[in-house]
């Protein structure tokens, strides 16, 4: 018999965990807590480790963590990249996860919006980044409004319903200057991580600027599109519907269907609910004016 | 830009896929799933293509919806749409005997 090898034989320590209705695992590499620095940032989501009773299909998602960063892999990014810090990673998983909640169905469409319940009506306003949308979701929760989503909405193309995804809004920072007083500081109390440059909004899960759980359906109250022109006055108006069709023909991803048979969705679903387009400056302008669709037709 | 001979007759591509919205219409090209934008007049175009067209016969057309614009403008823009359509596949040049 040879020497006995005592030796510790370190490895990579490797947590699989199902969100939610996701169909495949995620796999945590010496990095399982970050599991629930995640799942606090969703409503809705069961987030558990994987059974080991249950055949484990390849990881959708895996977060590997280094010495001083994370390194992210999914279906969707080609080889990994790499994150500093928490409050990215937890970015950029949300972002792959949504991707994966999407790849399954045919019949949803996602649409880059932002979305809150202003009286009973879901306003959805379709926009990508930098137009302010994620900074009016706050502001709109702040002032009572239930969140819907700031980013990403599914809308089911049979039904014309939309699903709530249940993520926490997150903000670029810093604030804009013209943020009222009141809301800034509800914004700034309802910060759950944080960093340099973003920071995620820990909303209430009931009550006035609840955060809708994932699985929540509504039928489309409104969509407003969003103009921000500065020292411009501030207006509602209705809006040409042929605006919002290219706007969602650019700003949508899923619904793998032939655009032929696409395109007659989409307008079926640009005809279910009135179209305005809100001019704003700054301040609490688009707030205010989509406020004001709570009494509208 | 190609200015068309004015003997061209010009006729919209089959198998087209149309929708519709409000004044305007959009197209797709399956096989490519390329989607294009008409606004009102553009979708007026596309309807008179339906028939075998002369880029005159487009300008008369809009000459008389249009009557203060100055005629050499719409020759222009009607060559500069029908060339457009042609270079994206949506309109093709109809055979002579049409």
């Amino acid at each position: 018999m040879g020497m006995m090898d005592c030796g510790r034989i370190v490895t990579d320590d490797t947590a699989f965990f199902r969100f939610g209705p996701v169909a495949r695992p995620v796999a945590f590499v010496n990095c399982a807590p970050l599991s629930q620095t995640i799942a606090a940032r969703l409503n809705g989501w069961a987030v558990a480790p994987w059974p080991e009773t249950t055949a484990r299909p390849e990881p959708v998602i895996t977060v590997t963590r280094r010495e001083n960063d994370y390194a992210l892999a999914s279906d969707t990014i080609k080889g990994e990249e790499i994150y500093e810090g928490d409050t990215n990673i937890v970015c950029a998983f949300i972002a792959e996860l949504v991707m994966a909640f999407g790849a399954a169905d045919p019949e949803t469409l996602f649409l880059h919006a932002g979305g809150a319940v202003v009286g009973d009506r879901l306003v959805i306003y379709p926009a990508r980044g930098k137009t302010g949308k994620s900074t009016l979701t706050a502001e709109l929760a702040a002032r009572g409004a239930r969140v819907f989503t700031d980013d990403v909405v599914p809308v089911n193309l049979e039904t014309g319903k939309a699903m709530a995804l249940g993520i926490e809004p997150h903000l670029r920072k810093p604030l804009p200057d013209a943020l009222p007083a009141a809301e800034r500081r509800w914004i700034e109390d309802h910060v759950s991580i944080a960093n340099a440059r973003m920071a995620y909004l820990g909303l209430p899960r009931a009550g006035a600027g609840a955060l809708a759980p994932l699985g929540e359906t509504r039928r489309i109250g409104a969509f407003v599109l969003l103009k921000r022109n500065e020292g411009a006055r501030p207006r509602l108006e209705s809006c040409p519907r042929v605006d919002l069709m290219k706007l969602i023909i650019r700003q949508h991803f899923g619904a793998a269907r032939p655009a032929p048979e696409i395109l007659p969705r989409f307008k079926a679903l640009i005809e279910s609910a009135p179209c305005w387009r809100v001019t704003y400056s700054g301040g609490d302008e688009a707030a205010r004016l989509i406020e004001e669709l709570a009494s509208k037709p | 830009m190609t200015i068309p001979s004015s003997e061209t007759r010009f006729l919209r591509k089959g198998g087209l896929s149309v929708t519709e919205v409000e004044d305007d219409i959009f197209i797709v090209i399956p096989e490519t799933e390329d989607i294009f934008h008409l606004n009102n007049l553009g979708r007026a175009l596309w309807a008179l293509l339906a028939e075998p067209s002369s880029a005159a016969e487009l300008a008369d057309a809009v000459a008389e919806a249009f009557p203060g614009e100055a005629r050499e403008k719409i020759a222009r823009d009607i060559a500069d749409f029908l060339d457009k359509m042609t270079k994206q596949k949506l309109v093709t040049a109809a055979p002579k005997s049409s």
